[in-house]
């Protein structure tokens, strides 16, 4: 039985098959092999922060070619409508999972005005969408349409906004201005090019504006995977202003380093702290039996510890972030690449370890 | 059926075409990224880039022909156009083989005799029509050329090593199925347009030639900096100095990488533990050329002595006062790319530690600057 939709039929058939169908298919190959890309990007490389943007977007990318493999199955294979409708509704699920990872993996590394408050919002309307599906599965197209993309859209407007004001890129970034063309054009080019493959918009415009849909989405994605590539930096400046203090300790207890990044708390014995900070350390691996990166919460402020082999880099900021858990994680690593053969039998001379405060300012302010 | 074999068929014909001119543009990039270091092996990056290019042009120029064009005109012009193509870029693979650099792969009179041979399909591509027998006439030179180039491609594994070595294994593995997939097409049916009406050949043929070239892209991308066969054997020792105080940093011996060390290599070495004669040696040697060459803002980079070369780097703000010098036998780009490297390594861990040496005794400068063994080890693994 043929689909018909205000002059388009389904399945699509006649002069516009083959070139949408090519259009399409390069639209499902540039965002599966950018997925693919960005996901062995983050996966090899685990210590920079970067890595969370990264995953963010492959995420977006990998449920974005799923969906619209599921998609030209429903357009163009598929002649039953009510298999079509349940297809495309498995593929608008497909789209709000990888949304859902999308904002959760970009939550973790920064906080949009509350954590992880686009999650949430998100994860709620993908249960009111099951909820809708097993109700009345027409509505769930208008419902996905409208609902996530809205969230998408604001999430995606508050992410440029916070991108596009923040002085200290602007000041540190080279190609600022080309960074932001990349994000907002390619935000605009695939969200356009997505509209334009709707069925809502296919009755306005016909197959035509469909193919230039496809089109635009290709550009749209290249656009944006060139930001996320190239802008790999930005997010080390949106966790900076989090941290308060650090301080490096021998297993020992011995204090190696402290460096307070506010304002110095005077009645304080730093020799203290660091020994009282180690038998946390010691008393939560003992508890866990097992030596691993260890977080103390308390509103407003978190302690995070990071034990490596012969030290524990400890950082006292406002905000538990993934992206101030791997900055931690090089930092301490990056210490013991270069003192390896000095902690190994060290003396106790701090002198040694004086280039700490160059190597702080680089990582940290 | 809804939808016809050609219209599943072509859309991964294109796919195929983006992925190989992904690939050829990232040999060209990769390419581009390094030609400052002059090393001529690196040129290969570059000849990829365009052999790769220029035939998937060919291949597309024959799509557009089989499946578009019905103008016999124009489809005369495209079917020479195809063999124009990959001709051209045949010969230009040809000729980068025939250099001086690859003689201990390949003989280059043997690769300069196949190029001349090329001139005839070359001529019967624009004598003869393309409708005849005698047009296609081509493909057997195309063939030889392909397959002269897959020799030299696995002699060049057997002489490569490392992350180079692993490269060049997934080009030509993706190249050979790339052959694969066209036997798989063209050996039962001749043209594309008999081809896809045949689901047997057609898809099989789409799925090998995607995976030849995905293969191939794996292959392309990250590609290192070509260095010169065998440029390890060649090294002799490392010194990092501090001009200032005129000590050593760090010292590394390659002997253990060297297995067919001669006499006058081990003469050299022994020469080299006085480590006082090297950094005062050098210092000396600067300033006396700097005050007579009159040339105070410009930096020595090398000094050759008889077989022997010493290379020259100097660390940059904040460690301007460390140098490094790199003693190789003979004379190649590839040591010099080498001690940049080290360079850049070296300044990357050790840039706030130099500050403040002048609070450690010996013993602690020493130990600290030991850890940078695991990283000279790395770096000699990448080539």
């Amino acid at each position: 039985m043929l689909i018909m939709l205000n002059g388009v039929n389904f399945p699509i058939q006649g002069p516009f098959q083959e070139p949408l169908l090519i259009m399409e298919e390069i639209v499902i190959f540039f965002a599966l092999e950018i997925g693919i890309i960005l996901w062995i990007k983050s996966k090899n490389k685990k210590e920079e922060i970067s890595n969370l943007q990264w995953k963010a977007f492959s995420w977006f990318c990998l449920g974005y070619s799923l969906m619209w493999l599921i998609y030209i199955i429903s357009d163009y294979y598929v002649e039953d409508s009510h298999i079509r409708i349940i297809l495309l509704n498995f593929g608008y699920f497909v789209q709000m999972i990888s949304g859902l990872l999308f904002i959760y993996n970009m939550e973790k590394f920064q906080i949009f005005f509350k954590k992880y408050l686009f999650t949430f919002i998100f994860t709620v309307f993908i249960i009111l969408f099951v909820i809708c599906f097993f109700i009345e599965s027409v509505f769930t197209k208008t419902f996905s349409f409208f609902f996530s993309w809205i969230i998408y859209l604001l999430f995606f407007f508050h992410y440029m906004i916070k991108v596009s004001t923040s002085k200290e890129l602007k000041k540190v970034l080279k190609n600022f201005k080309w960074h932001l063309f990349e994000l907002f054009s390619g935000f605009i080019f695939l969200n356009i090019g997505y509209a334009l493959t709707t069925d809502l918009i296919l009755n306005l415009f016909g197959l035509v504006g469909r193919l230039i849909g496809a089109v635009f989405q290709i550009i749209g994605l290249i656009l944006l995977s060139l930001y996320f590539l190239s802008i790999a930096s930005i997010i080390e400046y949106f966790w900076k202003e989090k941290i308060d203090s650090i301080y490096i300790i021998m297993q020992s207890g011995l204090c190696l380093y402290t460096k307070h990044f506010r304002e110095k708390r005077k009645s304080f014995d730093e020799i203290v702290a660091s020994g009282a900070l180690s038998s946390v350390q010691i008393i939560l691996e003992s508890i866990t039996d097992k030596k691993d990166i260890s977080i103390i919460e308390k509103e407003g402020k978190t302690m995070i510890f990071q034990p490596g082999k012969y030290i524990i880099g400890v950082l006292v900021c406002e905000e538990d972030l993934e992206s101030i858990r791997i900055t931690l994680k090089n930092f301490v690593q990056r210490i013991e690449k270069i003192y390896f053969n000095i902690l190994k039998t060290w003396d106790g001379n701090l002198n040694l370890f004086s280039s700490l405060d160059l190597l702080v300012k680089e990582v940290f302010i | 059926m809804t939808v016809e074999l050609r219209a599943f068929y072509l859309p991964f014909i294109f796919i195929s075409f983006i992925i190989g001119y992904q690939m050829s543009f990232y040999f060209l990039y990769d390419y581009y990224r390094h030609r400052e270091r002059k090393i001529e092996l690196n040129k290969i990056l570059l000849y990829y880039g365009i052999f790769f290019g220029l035939s998937i042009t060919g291949c597309l120029f024959d799509i557009i022909n089989d499946f578009y064009i019905t103008n016999i005109f124009i489809k005369d012009i495209f079917a020479r156009m195809v063999y124009l193509l990959v001709l051209i870029a045949s010969v230009l693979i040809l000729y980068h083989m025939s250099s001086k650099v690859y003689k201990e792969i390949i003989h280059p009179t043997l690769t300069k005799i196949l190029i001349f041979m090329n001139i005839f399909p070359f001529i019967s591509i624009f004598i003869f029509n393309p409708a005849t027998t005698e047009f296609h006439f081509a493909i057997i030179f195309i063939s030889i050329d392909f397959l002269f180039f897959l020799v030299f491609q696995l002699n060049l594994i057997r002489l490569s090593s490392g992350i180079i070595k692993k490269r060049l294994k997934i080009i030509f593995l993706g190249a050979l199925i790339i052959l694969s997939a066209i036997i798989i097409g063209f050996i039962p049916v001749s043209d594309l347009e008999t081809q896809i009406q045949n689901p047997i050949i057609a898809i099989p043929f789409i799925t090998t030639l995607s995976l030849g070239l995905i293969i191939l892209l794996l292959g392309a991308l990250r590609f290192p900096v070509f260095l010169e066969f065998f440029w390890k054997q060649n090294l002799i020792s490392l010194f990092i100095i501090n001009r200032k105080t005129l000590k050593k940093l760090y010292s590394y011996n390659f002997t253990s990488y060297t297995e067919d060390m001669d006499n006058s290599k081990k003469t050299l070495i022994n020469i080299n533990e006085s480590i006082k004669l090297i950094s005062h040696g050098m210092i000396g040697i600067i300033e006396i050329f700097t005050a007579v060459a009159e040339t105070k803002d410009k930096k020595i980079k090398q000094i050759k002595q008889g077989g022997f070369s010493i290379l020259l780097e100097y660390g940059e703000d904040p460690i301007s006062n460390i140098f490094f010098i790199l003693l190789a036998k003979g004379e190649m780009d590839s040591n010099k790319y080498f001690l940049t490297n080290i360079k850049n390594q070296f300044q990357w861990m050790y840039k706030h530690v130099i500050p403040i040496l002048e609070f450690l005794d010996g013993s602690s400068t020493e130990r600290i600057f030991s850890s940078f063994d695991t990283i000279m080890k790395n770096i000699l693994k990448m080539n």
